[in-house]
């Protein structure tokens, strides 16, 4: 009886534990497995929005841009935001570095969810009618690469240089354990027009009634293409490139409140390409919080810059009842609340003046074709405008650079304009509180911004820039 | 005892029964102290039944016992069972010795097993009721500090009810967290949701530090097992009890003084003449030395004078405002007793605590209602708690946030007001009104939750034969906690904004649930053959499930008239764009687990013991599922030997040995979720309201448990008369096996994902030591001085190869204690330029600061020496104790002194400033603080020594003596105390708290009150 008791007892536990094990077998039921994250050309999409996402101009090559050349001041409540950076005083690591070191990682990142996505896009369900987005997807995300990559080089690497061996790792696979060294920045570049090539190729062919802003396509391929040929010094190419842009007419120059309701997302004159936020991303927050407060102020030199008739004035500075106080009007006001604004990433004016740089500094300058883009765009922006003519190609280059400063303010082009032409920053005595970061001198290794310290850490294979 | 009883029968041994017939026998059972004790069972074993009968009110019984057997037993709970022998007499009155007491100091509760602590081979620390009971504090933990050897407990937060944060011998984990793992009456609970749990309820804390107590849990019990037993009935008549307790919580001192208004004045003035500033500086910009007020007409000269005179008459204390004294009073109803076999607890409290700061408090209704029942064969318990906690809190609380009170108060100038003319508040937009702007979130915001929690165990045994019990043990832990977190429209700042949903209002209500059901069934086999060879095996059975889920929802549009509502809550749509917020998340995990467990004790003197655990879990891949832990233990009673037996200096010494093992799989420390193994994405992703799929976690598929195994070597000594005893005990804890979780950061090319493998290990090695000395024992003066501490030496013995890694602000690294502060080494302040100095890694000085130049030369948060003092006094009807806590070689950054010694950041922007600060001001300045052409940066700096003393309890009491007692009609108990929490603290730190939890940096944390009550206990 007893001996029966036990048996019983211990086959009770047994059968008992025995369907517990059963239970090991738990599956999550609040994310997706590795196997069924792609599964339809609708969760593709989905993939190419989210590195679409990823493409953070506004905080990583805008504030840069804005923090280490001359177009702001610190602001009237800064509280120590990106004064470190302002100071010239930045490292590589997160602290004092997370401004200028930020853009690594965002680039990176929106290159492996491209490539995540690169890799199960041909494999992907997808019915007769949606297979034509098979490639429009591809293409898309083809060309969401290269401009990844050329952000990378812009800011973590010397002027183009097709040998310099400091240039940057190309990623064409995503694979999180990878610990790739730097390419050459040639080698960069050569990937970079290749992918453009490739997806231009297959993505369809636009037309004014068909071009959309929030995507990549053929026209604002041409754009980037244009701009990566005047970063390269391929002069003719940027010529070739932003010529087609400008002749496909999708945008055209804007005047008047038709130019600063862009601004304010009242239109979308212009936009080649922007990154859209809906809510929560506060772009302009970067400068002024959405309570107000002036962080990051434009810089004297700047407002100077701007004649009477000038609509830019206006839509870029803010002023207030204080004197000297005045704040970044660009990225300031918003249809949907707060400092949230879609992120202008390429727009037409950028063609003229590339075009017109570009005429100047060809082999043969053509000092005639370049001032007519330079005038149309003045024109467009002053009022009244009387055109100038120029007697020098380099009078010509200045003037242009002088006029991106104005057009392209807190759009994150200026320091890559500097570097570009082995330009100082110059500001003025009344935008600094002491004379130390007055001047960056032309080709100073700052220029260069560091290669943040974790990733040092984690890849033996990277080496970081000089002067860090 | 057990010679008491050999004796006896010893003495009854000649009297032989020689009549065949039955007998009939009565008596009377009493307790020690003659009183009657009704319904202790009377039984002889006549062939494998039993016949008995229980005793009536007055104790007396009556048996016919059968012929041939010749000994009968008396047993009633919390007494010694007692085996009578038949003599000639048939009359048997029998006293019983209480042995509630001497069981609570002799056992040893591990949650799993209860062992004699003679043949427990591991460490264990025991606290007791009167420890815990009528501490002031709503979350028990908090009662740690300084009573257990080697256990680390930090304060975290002053917030009524917050848990502690507890750390037995040293940190094992890198990215795992160290909660100790919760038994409540045999069931495991979360480890940081104490606010449920009334800490008068407690009978006993058993704390388990050692691997051969850990290996039992197996994948749970690496962080060490705290075991907390509740109260049980007396068995006796139901007694009612009251007890009542009235305090104040106030604020207690910091060494930080805010400047004042003219200092503060001063400060801009002389920033100003260096580097120039604008408004925000009233003292320089109105002041005549600016250049500006060269460049003012005549009129708005007197006007910027008039301007600053007006300020200078200003001297706000902020902390007037921010802090308050708070109450606290708890009242509690208990009914103990029961009748025989049964015993029942039942207790309902009613516990109310307000903070040191507006907003800040905690209530809790709480019942807990305990059953036992014990025959011969059959044991039950059921341990039922039930409990509603609503807590309210501030905003922003341990942040660097201007909306924390606790910083605003250091940092809000004097120069503003709290209030204007017409009585509101005096808020605006910008640093000057970080102070007004701070009670305007308090008093317009609402920030609260509410919790229920519930812990119902129960624990069944049947004895199948005299040496066979089989048991089952099932319990369940439940908590929901909904929040509601308001932001009123209303707020000044709300109303500035330019978000519309900011400008709205918003109300955020949320909902975490958390169960775990746990059913662990078990069969044990103990003999004792030839009263020399004690032999006890047992097989256990386990399997846990825990379910959580968590909804969050945001929505804005809050009409003010009813705040706090989800029902006020605007729906959105495309004009007013006010889109509520809804996620949330659930998930599970099962636990699946075989034990077994032997023990064998020869003659009292030796004795070994081991187990074995096979755990399953779903927390891991398939590949790993199942992971083995084992433990092997020793005991050694040297009192027992022949040439110590009659030692008169020795009482008793005994020498433990154990090594054993397990893992940490809890939802507190386990830092991977129930699927960390697992590559994931999710569809949360937007993009402009369009959903995006991205990856969420990219998994580790070779994941299995950290495996933390623990030598312990100890000493339980009583010596001189059982005057002066204790223990001390050595350990070396090791995570090995190359197990310890390393954070392995990936490239940013591949993503820039961080993953967690295992791979390196780690050692904590300490002693520890518990001396309890009676100085006077006398039959009415007893008094006892106690101290106790713990060392350890904590070390990363191997990154498995992976490069060391930052953690906050320290830097793990292969053969240094984790959290080991890197910091770039402070050389002070140039007195030529005022530029800021540092040493470089060569020991040269330079005025750049790189990252580079960081050393690990600071130490670390977690002081390698902690422990506790105290003295009792009890003479007659008085009692008297004192307990002081303490900690040294903990060194802390002070994140507060970066902003109050900071001119750049802080006092240019019209911020205050620490009376200490001393900024460099013109060449040959010996300074502290660079010139204010110069930022700050982190360095070493801001690294201080927090090591402190605190008096940590006071306590006054006294009993009514019996003589009164008994004539009183109605009261057979009464005591009234005062005590004191928290008094004083001595140390070098100057910030809020030294403590502020496990961290290597300060933040601005609510600081932990000082607290004065007073209470009456009577039992009816």
């Amino acid at each position: 009886m007893k001996i029966l008791k036990y048996i019983l007892f211990t086959a009770v536990i047994l059968t008992v534990l025995g369907s517990c094990k059963k239970q090991l077998d738990v599956v999550p039921t609040d994310v997706f497995s590795d196997v069924n994250a792609f599964r339809t050309i609708a969760d593709a999409q989905m993939g190419t929005y989210e590195a679409y996402a990823r493409y953070g101009v506004y905080n990583n090559d805008a504030y840069e841009s804005g923090l280490i050349a001359d177009e702001a001041k610190i602001g009237f409540d800064n509280a120590g935001q990106g004064a470190l950076t302002y100071r010239y005083q930045y490292s590589s690591d997160a602290t004092t570095g997370g401004d200028v070191t930020g853009a690594y990682y965002g680039y990176y990142s929106m290159i492996d969810q491209v490539n995540r996505v690169l890799a199960k896009l041909p494999t992907v369900i997808a019915t007769a009618a949606e297979e034509p987005r098979r490639n429009i997807l591809k293409g898309q995300l083809l060309a969401l690469r290269a401009i990844a990559h050329f952000g990378v080089l812009q800011s973590y690497c010397k002027s183009y240089s097709a040998t310099d061996a400091k240039g940057i790792p190309i990623m064409l696979v995503s694979d999180p354990l990878i610990q790739p060294a730097r390419a050459t920045i040639g080698a960069a570049v050569t990937q970079i027009e290749t992918d453009l090539n490739d997806a231009s190729a297959l993505l369809p062919a636009v037309t004014p009634a068909t071009f959309s802003d929030t995507v990549m396509n053929q026209v604002n391929i041409n754009a980037y293409r244009a701009r990566i040929a005047l970063y390269k010094g391929d002069y003719q190419k940027a010529v070739d490139y932003s010529t087609l842009v400008i002749n496909s007419a999708v945008k055209t120059l804007a005047t008047g409140t038709g130019y600063s309701d862009i601004w304010t997302d009242n239109n979308m004159n212009e936009t080649l390409f922007r990154i859209r936020y809906s809510t929560g991303t506060n772009v302009g927050a970067l400068w002024t919080t959405t309570s107000g407060l002036i962080y990051i102020a434009p810089s004297d030199k700047l407002i100077a810059t701007y004649g009477t008739g000038d609509i830019r004035k206006a839509a870029f500075i803010g002023t207030t009842s204080t004197p000297g106080k005045n704040y970044v009007n660009k990225f300031y006001t918003s249809p949907r609340g707060g400092r949230v604004l879609d992120m202008k990433a390429c727009r037409i004016s950028e063609m003229y003046l590339i075009r017109a740089e570009a005429y100047a500094k060809l082999a043969t300058p053509n000092i005639t074709a370049g001032a007519a883009d330079l005038n149309a765009l003045r024109a467009a922006r002053i009022s009244p405008y009387t055109a100038v003519t120029f007697a020098t190609a380099t009078d010509l280059v200045n003037a242009v650079l002088d006029e991106r400063y104005k057009e392209l303010c807190f759009e994150g082009f200026r320091l890559f304009d500097l570097k570009r032409n082995n330009l100082p920053v110059q500001r003025n005595a009344s935008d600094v509180t002491a004379s130390a970061w007055q001047t960056l001198p032309a080709g100073n290794y700052r220029f260069v911004l560091p290669i943040p310290q974790s990733e040092l850490l984690a890849n033996p294979n990277m080496v970081q820039n000089d002067g860090y | 005892m057990r010679k008491l009883i050999l004796s006896i029968t010893a003495a009854l041994l000649f009297v032989l029964t020689a009549s065949a017939q039955d007998r009939k026998v009565t008596g009377k059972v009493t307790d020690d102290k003659g009183a009657p004790v009704e319904g202790a069972s009377v039984t002889a074993r006549v062939k494998g039944t039993n016949i008995g009968t229980t005793t009536k009110t007055d104790g007396s019984f009556s048996l016919s016992i059968p012929a041939g057997v010749n000994t009968f037993e008396i047993s009633f709970l919390g007494f010694e069972t007692k085996q009578i022998k038949l003599g000639s007499s048939n009359i048997y009155n029998v006293a019983l010795t209480a042995s509630a007491i001497k069981t609570s100091e002799e056992i040893v509760v591990t949650g799993i097993s209860k062992i004699k602590r003679t043949e427990y081979p591991g460490a264990v620390a025991r606290l007791s009721r009167s420890n815990v009971e009528n501490k002031p504090t709503g979350s028990f933990d908090q009662v740690f500090q300084g009573q257990i050897p080697g256990l680390l407990a930090l304060t975290g937060s002053g917030q009524p009810g917050t848990a502690a944060n507890i750390i037995i011998r040293g940190q094992s984990s890198i990215s795992g967290g160290s909660t100790p793992l919760y038994i409540v009456d045999g069931i495991p609970v979360e480890g940081t949701a104490f606010q449920g749990l009334n800490s008068n309820d407690i009978e006993s804390i058993d704390v388990l530090k050692d691997g051969s107590s850990a290996a039992l849990y197996g994948s749970r019990g690496a962080t060490g097992v705290i075991v907390v037993t509740t109260r049980k009935g007396t068995g006796q008549k139901m007694k009612l009890a009251y007890n009542v307790q009235y305090g104040v919580k106030s604020k207690p001192d910091f060494a930080f003084k805010p400047m004042t208004t003219p200092e503060l004045l001063k400060a801009q003035e002389d920033y100003g003449k260096l580097a120039g500033g604008g408004s925000a500086m009233p003292g320089w910009f109105y002041s005549k030395s600016n250049p500006r007020y060269a460049t003012l007409t005549g009129a708005q000269q007197l006007a910027a004078d008039a301007a600053l005179d007006s300020i200078s008459k200003i001297n706000t204390n902020w902390g007037d405002y921010i802090f308050r004294t708070g109450n606290f009073t708890n009242h509690q109803l208990t009914l103990a007793g029961g009748t025989g076999k049964t015993r029942i607890y039942t207790s309902l409290e009613l516990y109310n605590e307000e903070g040191t700061t507006d907003r800040t408090d905690m209530k809790r209704v709480s019942l807990r209602n305990n059953v036992d029942y014990a025959d011969d064969k059959l044991t039950f318990s059921l341990s039922s708690s039930l409990a509603y906690t609503k807590r309210n809190f501030q905003q922003s609380t341990t942040t660097n946030s201007t909306q924390n009170p606790f910083l605003v108060v250091n940092i809000a100038a004097p120069t503003s007001l709290a209030y204007k003319g017409d009585g509101s508040l005096a808020t605006g937009n910008g640093a000057a009104f970080a102070g007004a702007n701070v009670l305007d979130y308090t008093l317009y915001d609402r920030n609260y939750n509410n919790q229920i929690k519930t812990v119902i165990g129960m624990t069944s045994s049947y004895k199948l034969t005299r040496d066979l019990t089989a048991s089952i043990t099932a319990g369940i832990d439940y908590r929901e906690t909904q929040g509601t977190n308001y932001g009123s429209k209303l707020a000044y700042l709300r109303t500035i904004s330019s978000s519309v949903t900011t400008k709205a209002g918003f109300l955020t209500e949320s909902l975490g649930r958390y169960i775990s059901g746990d059913v662990r069934p078990s069969l044990n086999y103990s003999k004792l053959i030839k009263e020399k060879h004690k032999v006890d095996v047992s097989v256990v059975g386990e399997y846990i499930k825990e379910y959580t889920k968590s909804i969050n929802s945001t929505g804005y549009g809050i009409d003010p008239r009813t705040p706090g509502t989800p029902a006020a809550i605007t729906q959105g749509d495309a004009t007013n764009l006010l889109f509520a917020n809804f996620n949330g998340g659930k998930s599970q995990n099962t636990l699946v687990s075989g034990l077994a467990m032997a023990s064998y004790t020869y003659n009292d003197k030796y004795t070994i013991n081991g187990s074995y655990r096979d755990d399953g879990s779903s927390k891991l891949p398939l590949k790993n599922r199942w992971q083995k832990f084992y433990s092997v233990g020793a005991v050694w009673n040297i009192t027992k030997e022949a040439f110590l037996e009659n030692s008169r200096l020795f009482n008793s010494l005994r020498l433990r040995a154990s090594y054993g093992g397990a893992g940490d799989n809890s939802a507190a420390n386990f830092p991977f979720g129930d699927f960390g193994y697992l590559p994931t994405y999710t569809a949360n992703g937007n993009y402009s309201g369009l959903s995006t799929v991205l990856v969420s976690s990219v998994g580790n598929p070779d994941l299995k448990w950290e495996q933390v195994y623990t030598t312990n070597l100890g000493l339980d000594f009583s010596i001189w008369n059982k005057r002066i005893y204790g223990s001390f005990d050595v350990y070396d804890k090791r995570t090995n096996h190359a197990s310890l979780f390393v954070q392995k950061q990936l490239t940013a090319e591949g993503g820039g994902y961080t993953i967690q493998v295992n791979g390196g290990e780690l050692q904590n090695k300490g002693f520890e030591w518990d001396f309890n000395v009676d100085v006077v024992k006398t039959q009415n003066l007893i008094w006892t001085i106690s101290a106790n501490g713990g060392y350890n030496k904590n070390k990363v013995t191997s990154l498995g190869g992976l490069g060391s890694y930052a953690s906050g602000t320290s830097l793990v690294t292969n053969g240094l204690p984790l959290g080991s502060t890197n910091e770039v080494r402070w050389a002070g302040v140039d007195a030529a330029s005022g530029a800021p100095l540092y040493y470089k890694k060569d020991g040269t000085i330079t005025t750049v600061y790189s990252a580079d130049d960081k050393v690990q030369e600071y130490g670390t948060w977690e002081a390698p020496w902690k422990g506790g003092f105290g003295s009792s006094l009890s003479y007659k009807s008085f009692g008297f104790s004192v307990l002081f806590s303490w900690q040294q070689g903990a060194y802390k950054t002070d994140n507060l002194e970066y902003f109050v010694e900071n001119p750049v950041g802080f006092l240019s922007g019209g911020y205050n400033q620490s009376r200490d600060l001393n900024f460099w001001k013109k060449p040959g300045d010996i300074a502290s603080t660079p010139s204010p052409l110069y930022g700050t940066n982190f360095s070493s700096k801001l690294i201080h020594d927090a090591s402190f003393i605190r008096f940590k309890d006071v306590s006054m009491s006294y009993t009514l003596p019996r003589e009164l007692t008994s004539k009183l009609k109605y009261v057979s108990k009464a005591k009234f105390y005062v005590q004191g929490s928290n008094l004083f603290i001595w140390t070098k730190w100057r910030g809020m708290d030294p403590e502020a939890g496990a961290t290597n940096i300060n933040l601005s944390e609510y600081p932990n009150p000082r607290a004065v009550t007073a209470g009456i206990d009577i039992t009816f």
